[in-house]
């Protein structure tokens, strides 16, 4: 049933209170309701970046900008946040970053255009991202062209930056950009204005929650979105992400984190010490900013890459309902196609991940036809602990061969106890293929499958310990 | 100057079809598609989404009012499925409702029930049961028969080449609105508006003269909304008209892909002879064209392919054997290259193999045999100049080949597992429609009596620059500034008889027809200047917006010339039309001069792969082009470098799988993969040949829309020939594209798990 939403937002430069589905998207109610036709729609479905936009949220005092695809944001989660459209980045005179483009013959159709002006503009703002090159490209990692060939849309972003980083040295980048011209000023004052929307009051909202549980919506509102656009489900992301924090022998996460905030966490870093560069190839970063771990793990995809990295870093998740809370280990949460170990209206709250022990090497490998934005035919995970003598753990996972994503039990038992050697390499992955029996699909034969995992579970040893496993060695006995 | 409409893009305010404000009770239309691939209609029902809230009407092939079937070679398609179905998907019937997400429930409320037939989806296969689209048809040159016995090295192999999906960011749109009098004016995203005008009024009934198409701009077409931006309009005018309300059709992206043709797949059988020096003297391909249900444009883009299978070789014994093959599929149509692009690799994949038994290297034989001067093509036209082996020197020379051959060398030498390889493509790609009738482009050019000036011409922009290179075209022939100028909207009420803009040919037709107008306006302005300045004509010039008398500026400025002229009552508007001379192709015969003119280039790719993983990157693309004399140097390039890039996409990523039953298995963007910034290389180096004419483009310019597409096979090979260092390869049918699992299995071509 659609219960309409009342929320409270800024909408570029004008305050807003309209009540909406909780699931209109909000490119639709961009070009539909308010005619602001500069977003455009790509693929509805977060894959092309067209109808990228910022969401402004006020994080401690500051608002933080991220960009997102507005055909997967939905409107009933803008309450006291700042909707920023292409129109909301214009000026009387073109900003450096659409005078780049133009310069540079970054824009030829022009249909992709105001997505990639939107996400350069937001990595100008965002103080994690470096004014340089790599950040140029970070920041249009979710944005298809088809026109250019990108080398003059990647020349555009470097003079942006070039002409932007001397007058940022040192100082906050949005007051900065502001005042030198490069964003409007009514980003000047968004954070007194945003604290003055009073936090919803929900009454609107049944007493059970409706289901399903919508949280970044990346891979829900692609599958579903027609469908959940009358209806009411739970908006689970409308209260505050708790931190990331240590609890004993834990990191407990909360289960509503999304990719991009778990990746660039301290504490994160400090366990998967390669996270970053497993972050840049998962998805891109405008979804990286809406796919939360919970969401990837309950969307159950077999190929679902945050899920293999947990699987083998031996998370548990906390499952909650109104009458219980409970621990299950994630590896025995996916118990057929889609199908998970816990009933509709249990929720994960959290997820607790073991900190690493001493001389535990971690790895996480993946494969799709493109290397970034793309979904994996196979990904796969190792963590893997040394002893003075032998192996003492190992925790394997795979995705993109079964039903489910794959913990590899057996795989993995075999190793502990055994010498790191190039022939206890090559027998596991033997056994591994013992495990799975992959099927033929849009993202590979069987034939290929099989051949691919074992390749990466070579990959997770040659590349944790090139000394003692070569690629060379291994591949002579292949 | 740059592209005439970036600074609207960069903000957002450039408006497509369905981003000008609705008119008042727009109505939205929705396809309900074939669930399967083929089979016949026993029953069709719509009365369930008439009850659905907010629909309001449904139509099927039996409400059209006039022919029910369209196609601009063949009328062989019906708008709406009629009795059976030849492709899941296809367009069975229209749900009209008052929004679009209303009329999308519609389409799910429809049902059918089909008797299931056999889908076919290989062309072989449709060969073999006779199903074709046309008779074979064979190129000949020289005595290929008699020839295979003086070769030293007689090669064959058979090829699977992919087809391509358009991915053209705007999907396919129309906006239709009844107007006085039955007339109906339609917004559509088409490359063809007259081919739109003429299909519609065909479809309802109804002349010509009421039916006003205009096209603004397109969010990108590359051939894929030449032929196949018709049907939708024609439906959306058909609703229109039919309801007298205006309706708006926008395809999601999931239909926009299961519902229209693209790149046609080919399998192909080579035969190549070589003498033990390397000399080819001998090719035969037969070409089975996987052409999907209907004809659509599968006859001219096989008849390209035809007469590119050579590329840029002098071979003086060829046979090509050609055969559009009807499948399940949607219509394969137009793409950047039209069927060049799929008469070209298999010949590049022959020599490939040919120089792996010579035991030479590939950029070698290539070379040995590259076309010069005075070499005549197997459909009779001759190379007139030297100027593809100019671009292939200068690749060579400029891009340090045998440097990088010997870096190549070295770091394979002293790497296991990650292996390094190249490749050159040179491209010899003739300009005009090989329908020789199609080449024909007209200009309307008004100057107004403040001195601004606009232009309508044939061409559609679609990214490309038309509109932009018609400013530039108009300012330079002016004189005046290009700010003065405006390009309007291509509207079949004020261009008559538009050829679709397509062939690369764009620029060349309206640009010659606009150089005819404005030379037409200036002819009266200067005699009526002439007279008061007391010169002749002919001694008259204008030069940033100055007239000039001889080598002496005048007092005279643009404007008052332009003011002078109106008050003289000489004409300050003139339609230029422009037809190239020199052309003609007898298609039976397959022999003529089709050509206006080539344009050439050469490519230089080089590729890493990762022998573990079997990823790969494209680490640089590397090209000299032939553009003549360019007109803006942004949009020119922006053509060359975005041209490879959907040529690498295509070889590389970009895979159209289907399933046995027709289904197509990738129908989005999360599973059919184009280029992304990051997959495309930062090392993308464009060179221009200096100083070169081209008589036959307007201002000395060259047709460059089509022509780079070809480069992106350099790709292809660059990673085989990593792959080559690797492991050796001898696959049964060589397949295109050389997707990541492609890669691995030429890896481990061992490798069985069972």
């Amino acid at each position: 049933m659609l219960i309409k939403k009342q929320i409270t937002f800024l909408l570029n430069d004008e305050l807003l209170t309209i009540e909406t589905p909780p699931v209109l998207v909000a490119l639709d109610y961009l070009r539909k309701n308010k005619h602001l036709t500069g977003t455009k729609e790509g693929c509805k479905e977060g894959d092309c970046g067209a109808c990228t936009v910022m969401v402004g949220e006020l994080i401690s005092g500051e608002v933080k900008y991220k960009p997102v695809t507005s055909c997967l944001l939905p409107m009933g989660e803008l309450h006291g946040k700042h909707l920023v459209s292409i129109e909301g980045l214009n000026m009387n005179q073109p900003s450096p970053v659409q005078t780049a483009m133009v310069d540079c013959g970054g824009t030829q159709c022009g249909y992709c255009t105001p997505g990639f002006v939107v996400a350069m503009t937001a990595g100008l703002m965002d103080e994690e991202i470096p004014l340089n090159k790599k950040g140029a490209d970070y920041a249009i990692s979710g944005n298809l062209c088809r026109c250019t060939g990108y080398r003059s849309i990647k020349e555009a972003g470097i003079q942006a930056i070039d002409h932007l980083a001397p007058k940022l040295k040192n100082k906050p980048r949005i007051p900065t950009l502001c005042d030198i011209g490069a964003l409007p000023n009514s980003f000047q004052n968004v954070s007194e204005k945003l604290a003055k929307i009073p936090p919803l009051q929900d009454s609107t909202l049944p007493d059970t929650p409706s289901l399903p549980f919508v949280a970044g919506g990346t891979d829900l509102l692609v599958q579903r979105g027609e469908e959940l656009a009358d209806d009411s489900p739970s908006l689970i992301n409308n209260t505050p992400i708790a931190p990331i924090v240590e609890k004993g022998e834990y990191l407990v996460v909360d289960a509503r984190t999304s990719f991009e905030d778990f990746a660039n966490d301290p504490l994160i870093q400090k366990a998967v010490p390669d996270i970053l560069s497993y972050n840049d190839l998962i998805a891109s970063w405008p979804i990286r900013n809406r796919a939360t771990l919970g969401g990837n793990i309950c969307n159950a995809s077999p190929i679902a890459d945050m899920t293999s990295l947990l699987l083998a870093l031996e998370a548990e998740l906390e499952i909650e309902s109104p009458e219980t809370n409970r621990l299950l280990p994630l590896k025995n949460f996916f118990i057929g196609y889609k199908q998970l170990a816990k009933e509709g209206h249990e929720q994960i709250s959290n997820i607790h991940l073991p900190k690493p022990k001493t001389n535990t090497f971690i790895n996480w490998e993946k494969v799709s036809k493109r290397k970034i934005l793309d979904i994996a035919t196979i990904n796969s995970a190792a963590k893997i602990v040394i002893g003075n003598e032998a192996i003492n753990e190992v925790h394997l996972s795979i995705g993109g061969v079964a039903a489910t994503p794959l913990y590899l039990t057996k795989t993995s038992q075999s190793l502990a106890g055994k010498t790191l050697s190039t022939e206890t390499v090559l027998e596991a992955v033997d056994l591994a293929q013992s495990e799975f029996n992959p099927i033929s699909d849009v993202r590979g034969s069987a034939q290929y499958k099989r051949l691919l995992s074992r390749q990466l579970l070579i990959a997770h040893f040659t590349k944790l310990f090139p000394e003692t496993i070569s690629e060379e060695a291994i591949n002579a006995s292949l | 100057m740059r592209h005439c409409d970036s600074e609207l893009h960069v903000s957002g305010r450039s408006e497509y079809v369905d981003d000008v404000a609705p008119p008042a009770n727009l109505l939205h239309a929705a396809i309900f598609g074939s669930p399967v691939a083929h089979g016949i209609i026993r029953s069709l029902d719509t009365s369930k989404a008439l009850e659905v809230p907010g629909v309001i009407a449904a139509f099927t092939f039996d409400d059209i009012p006039g022919e029910g079937y369209i196609g601009q070679i063949v009328a062989d398609e019906p708008l709406f499925a009629d009795k059976k179905v030849v492709f899941h998907n296809q367009p069975i019937a229209m749900i009209i409702a008052n929004s679009h997400e209303a009329a999308r429930k519609g389409t799910l409320a429809c049902s059918t029930k089909i008797e299931e037939l056999p889908a076919i989806t290989c062309p072989r296969e449709a060969f073999k049961q006779g199903e074709i689209l046309q008779e074979l048809r064979v190129f000949e040159k020289g005595d290929v028969d008699s020839i295979w016995d003086s070769c030293d090295h007689v090669i064959t192999g058979k090829v699977d080449l992919g087809g391509q999906e358009h991915m053209y960011l705007e999907t396919n749109r129309c906006r239709a609105v009844p107007m006085e009098d039955g007339q109906i004016k339609v917004f559509s995203s088409t490359q063809s508006p007259s081919a739109t005008q003429k299909t519609i009024a065909s479809v309802l009934g109804i002349p010509m003269n009421k039916v006003e198409v205009d096209v603004k701009r397109l969010g990108g077409g590359f051939g894929g909304k030449e032929d196949q931006a018709t049907q939708w309009a024609c439906m959306a005018a058909l609703a229109a008209r039919s309801l007298n309300k205006p309706v708006q059709i926008v395809l999601n992206r999931v239909d926009d892909m299961q519902m229209t043709g693209k790149r046609h797949p080919y399998k192909q059988d080579f035969k190549i002879g070589l003498t033990k020096e390397g000399k080819i003297l001998a090719f035969e391909v037969d070409h089975y064209q996987n052409s999907g249900a209907f004809m659509d444009l599968s006859n001219p883009v096989l008849e390209r392919t035809c007469l590119h299978s050579t590329n840029s070789y002098a071979i003086e014994n060829v046979r090509i054997r050609a055969v559009p093959c009807r499948t399940n599929l949607p219509s394969n149509t137009a793409y950047r290259g039209f069927g060049g692009p799929q008469g070209m690799f298999p010949l590049e994949a022959a020599i490939a193999e040919a120089a792996k038994e010579l035991c030479v290297e590939r950029d070698w034989l290539q070379s040995q045999n590259i076309a010069q001067g005075g070499y005549t093509f197997h459909y009779g036209q001759n190379l007139e100049d030297n100027r593809l082996k100019q671009t292939w020197d200068q690749a060579v020379a400029d891009f340090d080949l045998e440097g990088l051959r010997s870096r190549t060398k070295e770091y394979n030498d002293t790497h296991t597992m990650s292996k390094k390889g190249f490749a050159l493509m040179p491209v010899c790609f003739g300009i005009s429609f090989t329908k020789t009738f199609l080449n024909q482009g007209s200009s309307l050019v008004h100057v107004y009596t403040d001195g601004t000036v606009n232009v309508t011409t044939g061409g559609i922009e679609m990214g490309q620059g038309i509109s932009s290179n018609m400013i530039a075209i108009c300012s330079r022939i002016f004189g005046i500034n290009h700010e003065r100028i405006r390009c309007n909207s291509t509207n079949t009420s004020r261009i008559a008889n538009i050829s679709p803009s397509a062939a690369s040919a764009t620029s060349d037709l309206n640009g010659n027809a606009t150089i005819i107008a404005c030379r037409e306006i200036l002819s009266g302005m200067k005699k009526v200047v002439a007279k008061e300045l007391k010169c002749d004509a002919s001694e008259i010039s204008i030069k940033d917006g100055q007239v000039y008398c001889g080598e002496n500026a005048t007092e005279l400025d643009w404007n008052t010339l332009v003011l002078k002229s109106y008050f003289s009552r000489v004409q300050l508007m003139a339609h230029g039309f422009y037809a190239p001379p020199n052309i003609s192709f007898d298609p039976i015969k397959g022999w003529g001069r089709p050509f206006h003119y080539y344009t050439y280039g050469t490519c230089l790719v080089e590729a890493t792969v990762d022998c573990l993983r079997g990823t790969y990157s494209i680490d640089a693309a590397k090209v000299v082009h032939d553009l003549g004399r360019g007109i803006i140097p942004t949009v020119d390039l922006g053509q060359v470098e975005g041209g490879l890039a959907q040529g690498i996409g295509w070889v590389t990523l970009e895979e159209l799988k289907y399933a046995d039953d027709g289904r197509l298995l990738s129908f989005a963007l999360s599973n059919y993969k184009c280029p992304d910034g990051d997959f495309l290389p930062d090392d993308l180096e464009v060179k221009f040949l200096e100083n070169v004419d081209n008589p036959g483009g307007p201002l000395g310019s060259k047709a460059v829309g089509e022509p780079p597409f070809m480069y992106g096979i350099a790709a292809y090979f660059a990673i085989r020939n990593a792959i080559d260092s690797f492991s050796s390869t001898n696959e049964d049918e060589i397949k295109c594209p050389m997707t990541p699992e492609q890669t691995l299995h030429l890896l481990y071509p061992n490798f069985e798990y069972d």
